[in-house]
């Protein structure tokens, strides 16, 4: 195929066979293995080591668009902060976050948590807190000042919880679902730094995959200690949950195998334009 | 406007207060009360932000309004986007002043609209990146130089490394992958990340000082 019929092939017969393939294992799971990479693992170890009772930081740093990646992400994380009998108090940076969370919480805890005995003591949802770094530094600094009522209108001065937290160095570890900023650097600059560094607020992170490389200089400096890498991510962490906690589903097998899918059929397009493109060098062709 | 309105007084704001923070984040210790009178200033933000938004609210009504007065470039585009700003502007509004909810979010049909509408429609436009790479796989990625031949081959290993499907072929696959993330990549991304600290901490004395004054818009 020379190269000016490669580049006119039309494109709508590419999406047309992405969309077929990536239907088949979202219909026909093909059940491939999960490995777990080092990264999530870092995650599972930072949350499981906490003692019960701990406080933790559950950040819905992400709009509408990541859902796919993000939110299984947040949702494993809960359930294992939940059964672990860790005290969470969930909040977004985001305003598109905040609904997110509501719905997330609402999966893991129930509907209607907010009226639950539980909530103010080993849960709180604070929804959208305004300011993005500045109402990151201001919660880290402060969390009684960063919003004066919860996610539902109570006042924060009723919510028990938030009294055991006089800055972020109380903290047992900041969970943060992010797809840009304020995201984990943000953490990293206005928490993290001010409040005694990645030993007095552990970091985990759950990010888009295109986001993960620019995030790995803090994982190797131990500012972040763990990171769920995408979807990819989320299916390996909701694998470790699984295995401790059976009734925990693992959603993202089709997700994951339809992605499976979608790498390799990009690599074929990539091979096949490139035969074609060196086959047309070859006959003397245009080169571009 | 004077000049000491357009470029004096903006200028010694930031200058004032640029300075008061640097010197609390720097000099003065945590839980002082020098340093937690800063946190007032820190909390204007909020504030800012806020007007900002009614700004850019009033920005995006007055763009498309005129944009549909000409007649301009997808005017029938403009309409949609005024009546999805107007009415969830009015459905947000009619939640607080109804009492349904303290808090705009807990208002069910503000809810309905973000949860049915939004949300599935932003993942939609997202996820027509998935289309689009894959084109763009098979009508551009091309090994032309040594450059673009590494970054289609590392780019194939890290697809393969970080989805199930690589494991299965090959389990040296995802270690791979993981190595690739880890050594290579950290290094470039560190090189990069301290350069864009320390370009940003120059601007922002630059700034700080007068010297750096496009923020304020064309002198004239």
């Amino acid at each position: 195929m020379s190269t000016s019929k490669a580049a006119g092939f039309d494109r709508r017969y590419i999406y047309i066979l992405l969309f077929i393939l990536v239907s088949i294992p979202l219909l026909y799971p093909l059940g491939l293995p999960i490995p777990i990479s080092t990264h999530t693992e870092g995650v599972w170890d930072a949350t499981t080591a906490l003692p019960a009772g701990s406080i933790v930081v559950s950040s819905f740093d992400f709009g509408p668009s990541t859902i796919p990646e993000n939110r299984p992400q947040a949702k494993a994380h809960l359930f294992l902060c939940r059964e672990l009998g860790l005290k969470v108090i969930a909040l977004a940076f985001w305003p598109g976050g905040g609904p997110i969370g509501d719905s997330v919480l609402s999966e893991v805890y129930g509907e209607g948590y907010q009226n639950e005995d539980f909530y103010g003591t080993e849960l709180i949802y604070l929804g959208y807190v305004p300011g993005n770094e500045v109402g990151m530094q201001t919660f880290g600094d402060s969390p009684m000042d960063a919003k004066g009522t919860d996610h539902f209108g109570t006042s924060v001065g009723d919510l028990p919880l938030m009294q055991e937290l006089e800055d972020a160095s109380d903290l047992g570890l900041w969970a943060e679902w992010t797809s840009g900023t304020p995201g984990e650097q943000q953490v990293i600059q206005f928490v993290q730094g001010r409040h005694g560094g990645p030993s007095a607020v552990p970091l985990v992170v759950g990010s888009t995959a295109v986001s993960v490389p620019g995030m790995m200089p803090f994982y190797a400096a131990g500012q972040i200690v763990g990171i769920l890498n995408g979807l990819a991510g989320a299916g390996e962490f909701e694998w470790l949950v699984n295995r401790d906690y059976p009734e925990y589903p693992q959603e993202q097998g089709p997700g994951l195998d339809a992605q499976s899918v979608a790498h390799v059929l990009i690599i074929l397009f990539v091979v096949i334009g490139n035969v074609g493109w060196a086959v047309s060098k070859s006959r003397g062709g245009k080169s571009s | 406007m004077s000049l000491v309105v357009k470029r004096y007084i903006p200028l010694a704001i930031t200058f004032i207060m640029g300075f008061i923070m640097v010197i609390a984040t720097y000099f003065l210790a945590p839980g002082t009360p020098a340093r937690d009178a800063t946190a007032l200033l820190t909390a204007t933000v909020d504030v800012l932000v806020a007007t900002a938004g009614v700004i850019g609210l009033v920005a995006l009504l007055r763009h498309h309004t005129v944009n549909i007065n000409k007649r301009g470039r997808f005017w029938k585009y403009s309409i949609i986007t005024l009546i999805g700003v107007i009415i969830y502007l009015i459905i947000g509004l009619y939640g607080v002043a109804t009492h349904e909810s303290h808090y705009m979010y807990a208002s069910e049909l503000f809810s309905w609209v973000y949860n049915s509408l939004y949300v599935h429609m932003d993942m939609t436009i997202f996820s027509l990146l998935a289309f689009f790479i894959a084109s763009a796989a098979y009508r551009a990625f091309r090994l032309r130089s040594l450059e673009a031949s590494v970054l289609l081959i590392v780019g194939s290993l890290m697809l393969l490394g970080r989805a199930p499907i690589g494991g299965a072929i090959w389990e040296g696959f995802p270690a791979i992958a993981e190595w690739l993330l880890n050594v290579p990549n950290t290094a470039g991304n560190r090189a990069i990340t301290i350069g864009v600290a320390i370009g940003a901490i120059s601007l922002a004395i630059r700034q700080l000082l007068g010297v750096e004054r496009g923020y304020l818009g064309p002198e004239r």
